[in-house]
């Protein structure tokens, strides 16, 4: 490696192993987290057209937030650098001083200079008496109190929870392993995510993952009668591969389906009903609205002829989803039968001209003057069948369960170990008779104050007290 | 059950209310005769009792409200803001009991009351769960964030302690002025919930019409929604309202509503600041600054890092990682970018960059504990402002 080009890694190392680059990156993080949450993002706008939807809901604003790419913040590629710069920052913090800090705590002497000792926060000596068997002692209690202790001739060393001392890099070790889970969405394979609108007895392929599902029935309950507060809606789901029923469940928000590592969700249904099926009572107007007889429609696949009684009633147009406007004319909006709208020819005994009128169930009274209204018969459902399409979710992230969850126990382990724990030592030296002791921690220095004192005033030993104040700093 | 569970939530409302006045008494008391040192701890002792006294019946509430409901009590704004009074409260005890800082019970105790009496401003009828909430991971996720809040929420009081044990408030400061502004905003939210009970209690409401359609105001529509017509909707002490409206590019319906109850909210607080203000001749920030005098400032400064160190992985826990596999386990994704938890996400950044600061560059004294005030403002937004302001997935939230 030449020179310039160690310089260049070097700075690029220093940069990132920097304190101060490292909050920056946090709170940069934050502001654009902010920035992100002004404007609902184009995730979450209830529309596809987001060009127009900024600007028609929130006015010049939302249209500016959406022209600055903001709409999108968590997909922007600022966003994206700062994510990856906090990923590099942890490990290289990690590096720079979780190993230095490792070495050091494994290379530590068991003979600490006196000076030291004596400079400790907490430190009492012991004069006179037997020193050496209270040097023994002492080596006894703390090893029965969980301390791991080394000895040399006249020095003891004592430690317990060094663990503690790595909490933070554990926690960001943590954070490594759930950075990365969250990008391996983006290995080939491992992410796929869909919305599938199923009516009742459809069934739709899942991607191009294999398989296909199948809306079984879908059951709609609400708490109330005017229907504003949902109870639960759920969907008997089964799925088929290479034609065979291979799994089934009863989906219900909160209880999904995992088949070869895809889950499948119960997440919405369409608000709006679909016709299903009706049954339709023909009357004739000439004659005091009398009865005719019925027939049953099948909305999603119509007969094209009826009988009903002498009389036949024959499809001309059907229009699923029917739109009625004064300058396009008659069209449907989609197949889906939310609003159909059935043009019949009907003849009959003494109809022999076929008479040709509309049938629009939820028909206002503008559409119904515009088609006509003076009809030779009357159509009146008498039983009609509606129906909600139901909305699973389809999601597949491989990423989750082996890496994203590892990454964040890991993380909580070393929050615990981190704030919850501390890294505690004494040290004990045998000088001239004098047993001197003195002991150190990285935080909660009342806690070691007892602990040490319930060990050295049974031996004899004068109780260690604090000699500054608490602070709380870690080393 | 639900009768039941009111009469506890009264008596818990009442025990803050009434440890609020001890402490307070307490600490005025303190320096102002001889004798009166023994008496100040009578005092504060007792003020503790009834804290704990208030923490058990409010758990009593929650638990028949529970039982009542068939749920933990947290799915909406009146049950979850009392929740986080409960924790905070709960909180208090706990690390009182650790720390023993009676004068601490002063400020919390108020802020608990103040945040429990703001719950009952939200509709408060039990409302059985929609399917997105029917899960045991209710009870774990919310509650679990609702406890970091808590524990967090002392840091803030043990920050504004030590600002005004530190701050000389004679002279002119910046800080100086931000703690009176502190001040005000503790009594202007006190405001808004003394304004809105005293006119539900009344039985205030008033229909006002515009062109976005009817709204019901509870308070006087001194603004109107855009379009309404100008003196006609109702009379106020003989001024007819509304005086003005909500102007057009405000979009939403309720928009001169919310702007209405924010402008008698600023004037009620500023009426209950100056009335304060005159009977005290001096900034408030000075009266409470006694209380504190002579207190530890060290001791408040390790006080209120460590309730970050004990809150923050708590809040870890209960917001994140506990939102995330519910998330996954709900909506199929463990983020999905809500403002909800985007804000979680944020609260988050901003105690870990307290952290490093403080264990990292050695911020401590001043500069953290400003940090800790404005940590509270961070949670009242991620748990009130986000609700309020932005609607997302967590939506069902916001009555």
């Amino acid at each position: 490696m030449n020179n310039r080009k160690k310089t260049f890694f070097d700075a690029i190392w220093e940069f990132f192993a920097s304190v101060k680059v490292g909050i920056t990156i946090i709170v940069l993080l934050a502001i654009g987290s902010i920035l992100g949450t002004i404007y609902p993002q184009t995730n979450a706008i209830p529309s596809p057209n987001p060009d127009f939807y900024y600007n028609d809901t929130y006015g010049k604003l939302g249209d500016l937030y959406y022209r600055m790419g903001l709409a999108d913040t968590f997909n922007s590629w600022w966003y994206l650098t700062l994510v990856l710069m906090l990923f590099i920052s942890l490990i290289i913090v990690s590096i720079d001083r979780g190993v230095p800090l490792y070495k050091s705590l494994k290379r530590q002497p068991v003979a600490r200079k006196l000076i030291a000792i004596q400079a400790d926060r907490l430190y009492t000596k012991a004069e006179g008496g037997d020193a050496e068997a209270k040097l023994e002692a002492l080596a006894q209690q703390l090893k029965k109190r969980r301390y791991k202790v080394r000895r040399e001739d006249g020095a003891l060393l004592a430690e317990k929870g060094r663990l503690a001392r790595f909490g933070a890099y554990v926690i960001h070790l943590g954070l490594i392993i759930t950075i990365l889970g969250v990008f391996s969405r983006l290995i080939p394979g491992w992410y796929y995510t869909d919305m599938i609108w199923l009516k009742e007895g459809e069934t739709k392929p899942v991607g191009n993952l294999g398989f296909s599902v199948q809306n079984n029935g879908f059951t709609l309950e609400f708490y109330d009668q005017a229907q504003t507060r949902a109870k639960k809606f759920e969907t008997d789901a089964v799925i088929y591969e290479n034609g065979q029923a291979t799994a089934k469940k009863h989906l219900a928000v909160n209880d999904y389906l995992t088949y070869k590592h895809t889950n499948i969700y119960q997440n919405s249904y369409d608000p709006q009903p679909m016709f299903k099926t009706g049954t339709i009572e023909l009357l004739d107007t000439r004659n005091n609205n009398k009865s005719l007889g019925t027939f049953v429609i099948d909305f999603n696949n119509p007969q094209r002829e009826y009988k009903v009684g002498d009389y036949t009633v024959t499809m001309a147009n059907y229009f699923p989803d029917v739109k009625v406007d004064p300058d396009k004319g008659v069209f449907t909006n989609s197949r889906d039968p939310y609003n159909p709208g059935i043009q019949f020819d009907i003849t009959g005994p003494d109809q022999m001209e076929p008479a040709r009128q509309w049938m629009i169930p939820l028909a206002g009274p503008f559409v119904k003057q515009m088609l006509g209204k003076d009809y030779r018969f009357d159509l009146q459902f008498k039983d009609v069948d509606l129906f909600h399409m139901t909305g699973l979710k389809i999601e597949r992230d491989l990423g989750w369960w082996p890496i994203v969850f590892p990454g964040l126990v890991i993380a909580l382990c070393g929050l615990v170990l981190a704030f919850y724990f501390q890294h505690r030592r004494v040290w004990a030296r045998l000088e001239e008779g004098v047993l001197h002791i003195g002991a150190n921690t990285n935080k909660h220095w009342i806690g070691i104050t007892g602990e040490l004192n319930k060990v050295l005033v049974p031996l004899g030993i004068e109780p260690v007290s604090q000699k500054r104040k608490e602070e709380p700093q870690q080393s | 059950m639900m009768q039941l569970s009111s009469v506890f939530f009264g008596t818990a409302f009442f025990s803050y209310l009434a440890a609020t006045i001890l402490y307070v008494v307490g600490l005025t008391g303190r320096k102002m005769k001889a004798q009166s040192a023994a008496l100040a701890t009578f005092w504060t002792k007792w003020g503790y009792i009834v804290v704990i006294i208030g923490v058990i019946t409010q758990a009593l509430a929650i638990a028949t409200r529970g039982i009542y409901g068939g749920y933990t009590p947290v799915s909406n704004m009146f049950e979850y803001m009392s929740f986080w009074a409960f924790t905070i409260m709960l909180a208090f005890v706990i690390i009182n009991a650790f720390y023993k800082v009676p004068v601490l019970g002063a400020f919390v105790a108020p802020i608990g009351l103040v945040i429990l009496a703001y719950a009952s401003v939200f509709p408060r009828d039990s409302k059985p769960l929609i399917p997105a909430l029917q899960s045991y991971w209710l009870n774990i996720h919310v509650t679990t964030a609702a406890l970091g809040e808590g524990i967090l929420t002392i840091s803030f009081a043990a920050g504004l302690m030590y600002l005004l044990v530190t701050t000389d408030l004679t002279k002119n400061s910046r800080t100086a002025k931000f703690l009176e502004f502190t001040v005000y905003l503790f009594f202007a939210l006190l405001s808004f919930v003394l304004t809105s009970l005293g006119f539900r209690a009344a039985g205030y409401a008033q229909i006002v019409s515009g062109t976005m359609g009817d709204q019901l105001y509870h308070l006087p529509p001194f603004i109107g929604p855009t379009g309404a017509e100008l003196g006609t909707a109702a009379h106020f002490l003989g001024v007819p309202l509304p005086l003005f409206d909500a102007p057009g590019w405000m979009h939403a319906a309720d928009a001169g509503m919310q702007f209405n109850t924010i402008l008698i909210t600023i004037i009620a607080s500023l009426v209950l600041y100056a009335i304060l203000r005159l009977i005290a001749r001096k900034p408030l920030s000075m009266v409470i600054q006694k209380w504190v005098s002579g207190l530890d400032s060290d001791m408040l400064d390790e006080l209120s890092y460590r309730a970050i160190a004990i809150g923050y992985p708590v809040f870890t826990l209960g917001a994140l990682v506990f939102a995330m596999i519910w998330a996954q386990e709900a909506w199929g994704s463990y983020w999905s970018w809500d403002p909800k938890e985007t804000w979680a996400l944020i609260t988050w950044l901003y105690y870990t960059a307290y952290l490093h600061f403080r264990l990292q560059r050695g911020w401590e004294g001043k500069k953290t504990a400003w940090m800790a005030v404005l940590g509270f403002v961070v949670i009242l937004f991620l748990l009130v402002g986000v609700n309020l302001v932005i609607s997302g997935l967590h939506s069902y939230a916001k009555a």
